[in-house]
């Protein structure tokens, strides 16, 4: 093959990555301006307050979690709700720890928590294997769900209650995430704002410009009723709120995402935690991908599309880009024909993607009020360091996948003890 | 063809220039406000004068209308809120006047409600000196707000002023439909201590259960002894479980003594699962003499039902109400009062072989009380006579070999011997280590006959 004909092969290979990276760029751009215009809709907008609140019954799978137990459970006893239309199901799953003696001294103070024990042997399958041992002990029309290591604001469920209630054609409606530990070291500060901006930029504009958001796993509100119609919970599906959306979604309910319900919770401080944590999740959205994708023409919702191809994105175009890219580069390097007959402002362009970026990440911090100089500055080191570690994590999931096979299994987290600051410092 | 000129340098040069007529404007206002404040203050001096002649008087009002057409009315609003923090009432109520009169009143209501963190917290402090009917209208309704912190914050401002109508409002508060404002409302009263109590008092009689509920919760935190009065008839009087249950806690808070009694009563004959299972958990908190063999033989006689189990057959155990949780409750108990786990299953095993039926438990109960006496001789006969009810009074058998009379540590060894139940068997063994050699005689003694009937059992089955 020629010089020239190799030189050419570069071009339009480059041509078609910068195109298609600018097709993403763009498309996120006006998600960022919809989720900063919903931000203040929703502050304005909120549901009235239903005339008789519904039962919800809260559902808090737990795992050996001895450390964070009763700080939630305190958490959830102090959400601003009628006491006798709720009740708190902890499902302890074959936990080995202290955790059910802590649920137990927990119980003699407050009846509306109850407890439904999986033995050792028997449990140990999964989140959503304990969700639906849960959702059957569940009396009430309306099931939430939190993590072990939350705590939610006090009028958090009421919010998402009113909002839910609000609009039948909801299945969920789904509140914000926070992180505790945000100041603890640079880990934690570049997920803060990460979750931030996740939050603000694809749910809030997603759910602005399209009716859709999707379920985070914690922090949310479903209607029984929807979820015995869905089948429960995927228990083969590590992600299991994006694999439930996308099902939600196909029985033509919505999820609505209800920003000013929020739950703080304590991230991985460890880098090495914080790497299991994602290839779980890359792995689960693949397991979503690979689920739906062959059915995305028949999808009963058109935007439930997107949520697919945002994962399709995330966990694989965006890597595929970055690897092309860096091919290109090397080949070019290598064969002398770095510059072919396609010129342009390379450079520039990469400045202003760069730019782009902390824009993006700049309005969404300064809709949750945390666009401190040392937001901004984190960020513009996350994009070299934290942000590139995804390539790793995509390129490992996908060893695991596809060359390893290796079979799906559930890797908790471990857990970190609250910090002694409030969440609001 | 050039220009003859620098764009860079003119637009540098024309961005400077607007900054720092920017910093000029601010520092020109700044200097204006503080200039007005000054003026301000000297007005408020003249309010403050004694008003006992007729000039001074005249001049007062005259400070009055002076403030209220004042150029400046943050400057006006500034100075004036200085003359709330005097104790002269006719002061006072002249500074409140010229607010409303300048609409500052209205401006801090505004920026209560709608106002952002820092606004909100600035009103809140000022409400707080005003301190009025209508202030503390505006603060009441503070305390549901969504940011705790600025809940926290009307709270401290509400009790800052004049405390009897301070608590009048907040106890009423306990009654609101916000569940979070009556528990700050709640948490308010505790910071005013015994000065709210007949405010709390007033409240246990309320129709809100809701109400009851946090006043008996909030009078237990203040912990006054003489509240027990109040609080004891409650126990059989009051009609709500979970007010009857606040109520216990709090008398538990109150006076631990009287409490354990009353505790023991509850735990016993309570008609409701979630009282009877409270009142074993503060026995146990309480760490009251006795607790540990109050609560053995409650799980003695508690029925012996684990929670239901799936249809599916997937051997869940479901912990939801009832008996079983009264039982959880206990065992959280023994834990608490430091019973290791393989006690704990050697008493519900014991339990669950036999269980104590009412008449048994109330001899139980009777040979307990004498266990408890400081007469040696008693609780000798308490010893024996629990070997009389059998396998559940094992438990309780097993703490008394911790007598320090060794007269009573035998007679506990025959006794867990005649009960003949393996369960025993690790705390005679220990018994044989005992200093006094008639303790460590009937310990082997009971050994051999637990071992023997052991033994027949294994055959035999």
């Amino acid at each position: 093959m020629s010089e020239t004909s190799i030189a050419l092969a570069h071009d339009v290979l480059l041509a078609l990555c910068l195109v298609g990276a600018w097709a993403v760029i763009c498309f996120y751009v006006v998600l960022t301006i919809a989720g900063y215009l919903y931000s203040r809709e929703a502050r304005r907008k909120r549901a009235p307050e239903p005339d008789e609140w519904p039962g919800v019954s809260i559902l808090v799978p737990a795992h050996n979690e001895e450390i964070v137990m009763a700080g939630t459970l305190d958490s959830l006893l102090h959400l601003d709700y009628p006491r006798e239309r709720m009740e708190i199901i902890v499902i302890d799953d074959s936990s080995t720890d202290r955790t059910r003696r802590v649920i137990e001294h927990m119980m003699a103070t407050d009846r509306r928590l109850k407890l439904v024990a999986i033995p050792p042997g028997l449990g140990g399958r999964g989140k959503s294997h304990a969700l639906n041992h849960g959702a059957r002990y569940a009396r009430h029309e309306l099931v939430a769900v939190y993590d072990a290591d939350n705590a939610p604001e006090p009028q958090s469920l009421r919010m998402l209650v009113a909002e839910l209630v609000a609009d039948e054609q909801l299945a969920a409606t789904v509140g914000k995430v926070r992180t505790l530990n945000r100041a603890t070291n640079l880990l934690t500060r570049c997920i803060n704002i990460e979750f931030i901006s996740f939050q603000w930029i694809i749910q809030a504009g997603r759910w602005r410009l399209f009716g859709l958001a999707s379920l985070p796993g914690t922090n949310y509100v479903i209607r029984r009723e929807a979820l015995a119609r869905v089948g429960g919970w995927d228990a083969g599906a590590i992600a299991d709120d994006a694999e439930l959306t996308v099902r939600l979604g196909q029985e033509g309910y919505q999820v609505k995402f209800v920003p000013y319900a929020v739950t703080w919770e304590p991230e991985p401080q460890h880098w090495g935690v914080w790497l299991r944590q994602r290839l779980r999740w890359a792995r689960g959205g693949t397991y979503v991908v690979r689920k739906f994708l062959p059915r995305l023409g028949r999808l009963r919702r058109r935007e439930l599309a997107l949520e697919v191809l945002h994962l399709l994105t995330i966990y694989h175009f965006f890597f595929v880009l970055l690897v092309l890219s860096d091919l290109i580069f090397i080949s070019g390097l290598l064969s002398g024909a770095a510059s072919g007959p396609v010129a342009g402002p390379l450079l520039t362009l990469w400045a202003l993607a760069l730019a782009i970026f902390l824009l993006q990440m700049a309005v969404s911090l300064a809709i949750e009020g945390e666009h401190t100089p040392l937001n901004l500055l984190v960020t513009v080191v996350m994009y070299f360091t934290y942000c590139q570690l995804w390539v790793y994590i995509c390129a490992k999931a996908h060893y695991l996948d596809v060359v390893r096979q290796e079979r799906l299994s559930w890797d908790k987290t471990a857990r970190v003890p609250r910090p002694a600051q409030s969440p609001g410092n | 063809m050039s220009f003859g000129y620098d764009p860079v340098r003119s637009i540098g040069l024309f961005l400077a220039g607007l900054l720092g007529a920017g910093l000029g404007l601010r520092v020109f206002f700044r200097w204006r406000h503080a200039a007005a404040l000054g003026r301000a203050r000297r007005i408020v001096s003249r309010l403050r004068a004694p008003a006992t002649t007729l000039a001074a008087v005249e001049d007062r009002s005259s400070a009055l209308e002076e403030l209220v057409d004042f150029s400046d009315p943050r400057a006006a609003a500034a100075a004036v809120r200085e003359a709330l923090r005097e104790n002269d009432d006719t002061i006072r109520s002249a500074a409140i006047e010229v607010l409303r009169q300048i609409r500052a009143l209205d401006v801090w209501r505004r920026d209560l409600r709608k106002g952002s963190f820092k606004q909100k917290l600035r009103a809140i402090e000022a409400l707080g000196d005003v301190g009025d009917e209508r202030a503390v209208a505006e603060l009441l309704e503070a305390l549901g707000d969504d940011d705790p912190d600025i809940a926290r914050a009307a709270s401290h401002a509400i009790c800052a002023r004049d405390a009897d109508y301070a608590c009048e409002r907040l106890a009423e508060a306990l009654a609101s439909p916000s569940r979070r404002l009556a528990e700050t409302a709640a948490a308010a009263l505790v910071r005013m201590g015994e000065f709210a109590e007949d405010y709390l008092v007033s409240q246990l009689g309320s129709l809100d259960p809701q109400a009851r509920r946090l006043a008996a919760e909030s009078l237990g935190s203040i912990g006054d002894e003489k509240l027990k009065d109040v609080l004891l008839p409650l126990l059989t009087a009051e009609p709500d479980p979970e007010v009857r249950t606040a109520v216990a806690g709090a008398l538990a808070r109150v006076d631990g003594d009287i409490a354990a009694a009353e505790l023991q009563r509850l735990a016993h004959s309570d008609p409701d699962w979630f009282v009877r299972a409270r009142a074993y958990s503060l026995l146990a908190e309480l760490e009251a003499p006795g607790a540990l063999e109050f609560l053995l033989l409650g799980l003695a006689a508690s029925e012996t039902d684990l929670g239901s189990f799936s249809d599916e057959g997937d051997n869940v155990e479901w912990v939801s109400d009832g008996a079983v949780r009264v039982r959880r409750a206990i065992v959280a108990g023994l834990r608490l009062l430091g019973m290791g786990d393989e006690d704990i299953a050697a008493a519900e095993r014991r339990a669950g072989a036999n269980p104590l039926g009412p008449e048994e438990l109330e001899e139980a109960s009777a040979a307990t009380s004498l266990l408890r006496q400081r007469d040696p001789a008693s609780r000798v006969e308490g010893a024996r006579r629990l070997s009389e009810v059998g396998a559940a009074a094992g438990g309780v058998l097993a703490t008394a070999l911790g007598d320090p009379d060794p007269l009573v540590r035998a007679e506990v060894a025959r006794s867990l011997g005649r009960i003949g139940s393996g369960d025993s068997l690790a705390a005679l063994a220990k018994c044989l280590q005992d200093p006094d050699a008639s303790v460590r005689l009937a310990a082997s003694t009971a050994l051999r006959t637990v071992v023997t009937r052991e033994a027949t059992k294994e055959l035999t089955d």
